[in-house]
């Protein structure tokens, strides 16, 4: 009996110590290339930064390849993971109507949602926004100066879809909304004028390019003239003269993108369509002087809001 | 020296970008990433100072207030490479690598985009514009030749003083400067809107005795109103009117040799900017600028000191009993006669016009182009015979491209093209330049620039003689220019844009190598016989203006703009030039010989500002100047100064948007004995109050 169990033992141990050892190997082997293909929209910096920031977040097994959308070729790789950056990006590919899962980044909530309903995707889709979310702004107001009452703001043709969620946001945080409707035929200085000197504070709502810039431009000026607070949407913004702004740079989109991408990779799902979760805060301590109003800095806001997002 | 190519491949460029498809305008990121407009640019395209071709500064009105600087030209001593000099009291003379005389012909200087340059005197009348410090939003100063984006006159730099708008101003303000020599200044500015239209009007008087050697005193009153309208979101109308009315005293040297000098300027504005879609914006002006100049005339007899002209008369007699049949002149009597000793007589109109398309078809690309023209017609008592009016139309056209090719890399063209019914041929003045941002705090540069700049009016027509109404010539000046070309400078530019996000600023190196040449000054000669021959028994010398000017700069400027703390302002502009070159003085080369030009412009120029906001209603700060010697045109000065201004601000307020200011302004703390442009300008310390109501 002995005879005849010792072989067995010792074959059998030797075929689990091979397995084991084969096991053990190929966590040593290199990993089978996972692909993910970024669409930029064009060549603009910002693009190719939040592509770089991807890049670099990605671990080195992940095989990325990017491509512009105005030249994109025929066919993409079959098992790529498609990562859009841009409306235009996140359009091109949508008209495929691939079936791939598909990443959109860098791109306002607005666009993502008329993107999605224009071009439909049936498979997995997610996106991280470049605007941050209602509530995140009128925290800020918050932090900036908490006796804050009544805000104002005004909407655009485009961003008129917007109001219903700055209506909810503003309930929740206990603000009262002033809002009114700017159209281009309007004399903006007539519409804007009112609700600037009525309300304690102004919240810039981005629109199409050309609106913000013809509406930024009175809208600081009578602010200023009438001493109060305009709060922007971008970092050029507060250089323009804003007085705060909360915004997120192509390298922290690119960081959060990066982090949706492993997410699918681990998981095979996508987290669900998300603001920003990193975010900077800009003060204009000159525009701060001339209208009074004492603010923190901008460090100190930039924590503050990052606790309360927790 | 390397230079470009005269081409019209820019023009063809920004036409075929015209055509490129626009892609559907729907709401995008890229409305996130669109400018929000700040500053006029050099390229007539917004852009930030590191994605400029050449240098740049401005001067914004935080650092005017920082300064505590009383006139208008003493803002740009905070600019590298600019020379400001008083000429005398009160008349201030600007250049930048040029040189130091009294009337600088080779900047352009505009406001709100309407160009001042007066083509009377070939250059800049300071004392005419029609506005004031507290008028002023920003000053944009192009360091470098901005021919190919303004045209001729900004050969070698460009300034745009940009208004603080109707809208953008919080108060009414009223000031009252007091300092030395009488100086008593007055300004009063109110801004309100009238149903749809906004408005902003000034008005203000400066009044002053001068130094007490000459008494080159100043009564000058001035105002001007702005209105903006904006009946849609997309158009803007601005309209603005001002005048200017007063006398200085210009001249130099002896006492006899100052004069009284009564001008009269108005303006008119408009300017509608439209923005048809995201992609296209189209700028309107229209203006027109009038200035007339008027010194003393004088009886010749009385400037000869022959009353009645009796020795005069008594010495042609003679002549002619001498010479007989070879007598040389029409008559051997004269008669009295008023003339006058200074040039700045006359009047000047101009009227122009100008539409710019700014179009922005790819995220990656902008053109400005656009087209214009200006009427000049001016009449001098001192240049043009018989003071007969003379005028020339301009018509120009121009193309900036910015073309963003990678994340990093960033080109910049322009060209202009100028057409002038008084010159047969176009100047086409061209630039190309790259920017290559290294990372996110690091860009460097580089550009090449070929400009002309075209003879002006008064350069072109300027002839002076004096001739008794007999027709017997006293002394024949300057003969008429039949032979005049462009100015030519070549210009290649090296620079390094520093930015420091953790002390809120920037550092700009330049390098700079310019060929200048042709440059218009006068040719002397022997003029044809006249009394002042006979008078001094040998030929007398005439002058002609010719292309008889070269010389080169190369050097480097420095500036550094930093906020280290919400309170703290620093400005530092530093340059150093090497200026070479000789101009050629003609055929009497006994009299006069050619000139040396490596001393008419400043080695060294150096001025540091310094602000700090002590608390919320009191700040103060200094400003140290040095300019090393300089050989001032037509003066035998050759210092160099030291200078160190104080200033000290406290707010009193009233109440919320009302409070009283009061700043003392020390100029000269050490009180260091200097004098600039001509030794009697002597500088002593000078102490000013400034007091100023905001309600």
């Amino acid at each position: 009996m002995d005879s005849l169990l010792k072989p067995l033992i010792s074959f059998t141990l030797r075929l689990w110590l091979g397995v084991w050892l084969l096991v053990w190997l190929s966590t040593l082997m290199p990993a089978h290339a996972i692909g993910v293909s970024v669409v930029l929209s064009s060549e603009h910096p910002s693009y190719s930064t939040v592509a770089e920031a991807i890049k670099q977040q990605l671990a080195p097994s992940v095989s990325l390849h990017e491509w512009q959308a105005d030249t994109l070729p025929a066919a993409l790789p079959e098992d790529d993971l498609l990562v859009a950056i841009g409306t235009k990006a996140l359009k091109t590919l949508l008209q495929r109507n691939l079936q791939q899962p598909m990443l959109a980044s860098f791109l306002p909530r607005r666009s993502y949602e008329e993107t999605q309903q224009s071009f439909p995707h049936n498979g997995n889709i997610s996106a991280v926004y470049l605007d941050q979310s209602m509530a995140l702004q009128l925290r800020l107001i918050k932090q900036l100066a908490p006796h804050t009452k009544t805000i104002g703001s005004v909407f655009g043709p485009s961003s008129q879809a917007d109001s219903a969620r700055l209506y909810s946001a503003a309930y929740e945080q206990d603000l009262e909304l002033h809002t009114v409707a700017l159209n281009p035929d309007d004399n903006p200085i007539a519409v804007l004028q009112p609700i600037i000197e009525q309300s304690d504070l102004f919240l810039a709502i981005p629109d199409q390019s050309a609106f913000n810039r013809a509406s930024a431009k009175w809208s600081l000026f009578i602010a200023l003239r009438a001493r109060k607070a305009l709060i922007g949407f971008s970092e050029k913004y507060v250089d323009a003269g804003a007085l705060a702004a909360v915004y997120s740079t192509p390298e922290q989109i690119g960081r959060q993108t990066a982090e949706a991408v492993d997410n699918y990779l681990e998981n095979g799902i996508f987290p669900a369509p998300a603001h920003p979760r990193y975010f900077t805060v800009k003060v204009n301590d000159n525009t701060a002087r001339l209208i009074g109003w004492p603010i923190p800095n901008a460090e100190q806001l930039t924590r503050q809001l990052q606790e309360w997002m927790q | 020296m390397p230079t470009l190519p005269c081409t019209y491949f820019p023009f063809a460029f920004a036409i075929a970008a015209t055509l490129l498809p626009s892609y559907a305008s729907a709401f995008s990121e890229e409305d996130f990433l669109s400018d929000i407009p700040e500053v006029a640019s050099a390229t007539r395209i917004s852009q930030p100072l590191d994605d400029v071709p050449v240098a740049t500064s401005l001067i914004t009105r935080q650092m005017i207030e920082a300064s505590g600087m009383i006139e208008i030209p003493e803002l740009l001593r905070l600019v590298p490479g600019f020379q400001v000099y008083p000429t005398n009291h009160n008349k201030y003379a600007v250049t930048y690598h040029g040189e130091s005389s009294e009337f600088p012909n080779d900047l352009e200087v505009r406001i709100n985009g309407r160009p001042v340059y007066v083509p009377l005197l070939s250059t800049v009348d300071w004392n005419s514009l029609g506005i004031t410090l507290d008028d002023i939003e920003y000053i944009e100063v192009v360091r470098g030749s901005n021919v190919p984006s303004y045209g001729s006159n900004a050969l070698m730099g460009a300034i745009n003083i940009v208004t603080r708008s109707p809208i953008s101003q919080p108060q009414n303000r009223v000031t009252f400067t007091a300092g030395p020599d009488k100086r008593r200044d007055y300004t009063a500015t109110l801004s309100n809107q009238h149903e749809n239209a906004q408005y902003r009007l000034s008005l203000s008087g400066q009044k002053n005795n001068g130094f007490d050697f000459q008494r080159d005193g100043e009564e000058v009153y001035q105002g001007n109103l702005q209105v903006t309208l904006t009946p849609t979101l997309y158009d803007t109308f601005d309209f603005s009117a001002g005048f200017s009315q007063g006398s200085i005293v210009t001249g130099q040297g002896e006492l006899s040799q100052y004069d009284d000098r009564d001008h009269i300027s108005s303006y008119q504005h408009l300017q509608w900017k439209h923005e048809s879609d995201p992609f296209n914006e189209y700028t309107l002006q229209l203006f027109h600028n009038f200035l007339s100049l008027k010194t003393p005339s004088y009886w010749a007899s009385d400037l000869l000191g022959d009353p009645g002209l009796q020795q005069l008369n008594a010495q042609l007699a003679y002549l002619e009993q001498q010479y007989g049949d070879a007598y040389p002149f029409p008559s051997s009597h004269v008669s009295d006669f008023r003339t006058l000793t200074k040039g700045e007589n006359g009047s000047v109109h101009v009227y122009g016009g100008e539409l710019q398309l700014t179009q922005r078809p790819t995220t990656e690309l902008t053109l400005a182009s656009g087209v214009g023209f200006r009427y000049e017609d001016a009449r001098s008592d001192s240049f043009i015979p018989e003071a007969k009016s003379v005028h020339e139309e301009n018509y120009y056209a121009f193309s900036n491209i910015e073309w963003q090719q990678t994340a990093k890399l960033l080109w910049n063209l322009g060209v202009m093209a100028e057409f002038k019914t008084t010159t047969d041929d176009p100047a086409i003045s061209v630039r190309g330049g790259a920017n290559y941002h290294i990372d996110d705090t690091t860009t460097v540069r580089a550009s090449l620039t070929q400009a002309f700049r075209t003879p002006s009016l008064l350069e072109q027509n300027a002839e002076t003689a004096y001739v008794f109404p007999e027709g017997v010539p006293f002394d024949y000046q300057l003969k008429k220019s039949d032979q005049l070309k462009s100015e030519k400078l070549d210009a290649v530019e090296l620079g390094l844009f520093l930015k420091h996000p953790t002390l809120h600023g920037f550092t700009d190196i330049k390098l700079f190598f310019e060929d200048s040449r042709d440059g218009i000054e006068g040719w002397f000669f022997y003029s044809d016989l006249d009394l002042a021959t006979l008078a001094q028994g040998y030929p007398d010398e005439e002058r002609q203006l010719r292309n008889s000017k070269d010389y080169r700069n190369r050097g480097v400027e420095v500036q550094t703009f930093l906020q280290p703390t919400p309170k703290d302002l620093i400005n530092l502009a530093y340059s150093y030039n090497d200026i070479s070159g000789v101009l050629q003085r003609g055929d009497i080369r006994d009299h006069k010989p050619d000139r040396d030009l490596s001393a008419v412009a400043p080695k060294h120029t150096l001025s540091l500002l310094y602000n700090r906001r002590f608390s919320p209603t009191f700040d103060a700060g200094f400003i140290l100047t040095h300019m090393s010697k300089v050989q001032w045109e037509g003066s035998s000065l050759h210092d160099d100064f030291t200078s160190l201004d104080v200033k000290l601000t406290q707010q009193f307020p009233i109440s919320s948007g009302e409070r009283v200011s009061a700043t003392l302004m020390i100029e000269n703390l050490w009180d260091a004995k200097y004098s600039e442009f001509h030794r009697n300008n002597a500088q002593e310390r000078k102490i000013y109050l400034i007091l100023s109501l905001d309600f």
